[in-house]
């Protein structure tokens, strides 16, 4: 996977980005370690320190998932899960993707 | 069916809660409390000390330089937030020594652990300013559920058989089943601890639609946080299917819809690491 960086001013960042790469002060001090999710606090510190942009890793970077197929007893037993939910709303649509994603990369968690 | 308050004042089955309440108020009511007192006070307790340490060296900070001592911890942590992060660890293992399954607590912790964070990332993506409140209200949202466990186990047993083959929300059948639910018991409780009012508040709301949508923004980010633990299958408290959602919190958070998957990659990233800092003995 090939990691691309992208600067972007600090005032832009979008919600829950995550550091490119580390942070220096002019004195050589880390002020931030790379993969450090971006918050509030976070933001100020380097505001502080004068730091204007930083880099960020951007969205293409995910690693690029193999195909894999579902089995579709598995989307049947997802959708019965959400049997007291809207399927028609946005948000669980998007929550049902993510969780026939986590299926069938056998992320659930369980025990 | 059994009243509310008897369940909690006429036991002797109920856990240490003058423990808890000890402690807490002794990390947090001292007006003259300072951060060497907190420090003093934290290194009496040798496993809150160690929870405490892990901490701030955990993902949930990233600090960048490694944090060795408790003073330099609660220095970059921050005395309201310590506070916050005392009284969860503190409930965790007073809880414990409590004749609840201990399969089921596990469970429990893990769901409202996985809450905790949930919560807490949300707090952090709309740049809220103490996200240690909302993880604590993540961690106790239904703590509720403990007690009745405790004290009735042949209800929550048949609560539990009941929403397994019905699919029922938990809520609901407490109701059915006892006159009252968790969330009413949980309120109950923290009240009788003095707990703030806006935790009070989340514990009581969580499932209450009516107060959702009147837009309060801790509500709404632990009845998304609970939908999603749910849905993602972290741990169970209980119900084994996410329960009925109010659409509206969603947008009273303000997060666009794109955030929902990096949000659940955060819980992933981070859930393992918290989960055993609070949970091992």
């Amino acid at each position: 996977m090939v990691m691309r960086l992208k600067f972007i001013k600090i005032d832009d960042l979008p919600p829950g980005s995550r550091l490119g790469e580390e942070v220096k002060s002019s004195k050589e001090i880390v002020l931030a370690k790379k993969d450090q999710l971006l918050d509030v606090r976070l933001i100020q510190v380097l505001k502080s320190f004068g730091v204007n942009q930083v880099r960020i890793s951007e969205e293409g970077d995910r690693k690029e998932s193999p195909a894999v197929s579902i089995d579709l007893k598995q989307v049947d037993q997802i959708k019965k899960r959400f049997r007291n939910l809207d399927l028609k709303s946005e948000v669980i649509k998007q929550l049902f993707e993510i969780c026939v994603e986590r299926h069938v990369h056998g992320k659930t968690s369980k025990s | 069916m059994k009243d509310l308050e008897g369940l909690l004042k006429n036991s002797a089955k109920l856990p240490s809660l003058s423990m808890v309440y000890h402690h807490i108020q002794r990390v947090v009511n001292d007006p003259d409390a300072n951060m060497e007192s907190i420090v003093e006070i934290i290194g009496e307790d040798p496993s809150l000390t160690v929870r405490l340490l892990r901490l701030a060296n955990s993902s949930f900070y990233g600090f960048p330089q490694q944090v060795s001592s408790l003073s330099e911890s609660v220095r970059l942590i921050g005395l309201k937030q310590v506070r916050d992060l005392c009284f969860g660890t503190v409930l965790i293992q007073v809880f414990r020594k409590n004749k609840i399954d201990p399969i089921f607590l596990d469970h429990f912790w893990r769901h409202n652990i996985a809450c905790g964070i949930t919560s807490r990332l949300i707090a952090q993506f709309t740049n809220q300013q103490n996200i240690e409140q909302f993880f604590i209200m993540g961690l106790v949202h239904d703590i509720g559920k403990l007690p009745i466990a405790m004290n009735l186990p042949d209800q929550f047993e048949s609560i539990l058989k009941e929403i397994s083959t019905s699919g029922a929300p938990m809520n609901e059948v407490e109701h059915r089943q006892l006159g009252y639910d968790h969330t009413e018991v949980g309120a109950l409780i923290l009240s009788e601890w003095k707990m703030p009012q806006p935790l009070i508040d989340v514990v009581r709301g969580h499932h209450d639609f009516k107060k959702i949508k009147s837009g309060s923004f801790e509500l709404s980010a632990i009845h998304v946080a609970n939908l999603l633990v749910h849905a993602m299958e972290i741990g169970s408290s209980g119900e084994d299917i996410p329960p009925p959602f109010e659409e509206k919190a969603w947008s009273i958070l303000g997060l666009e819809l794109e955030t929902l998957s990096k949000l659940c990659e955060e819980v992933d990233r981070q859930f393992l690491e918290i989960e055993r800092i609070f949970l091992e003995p």
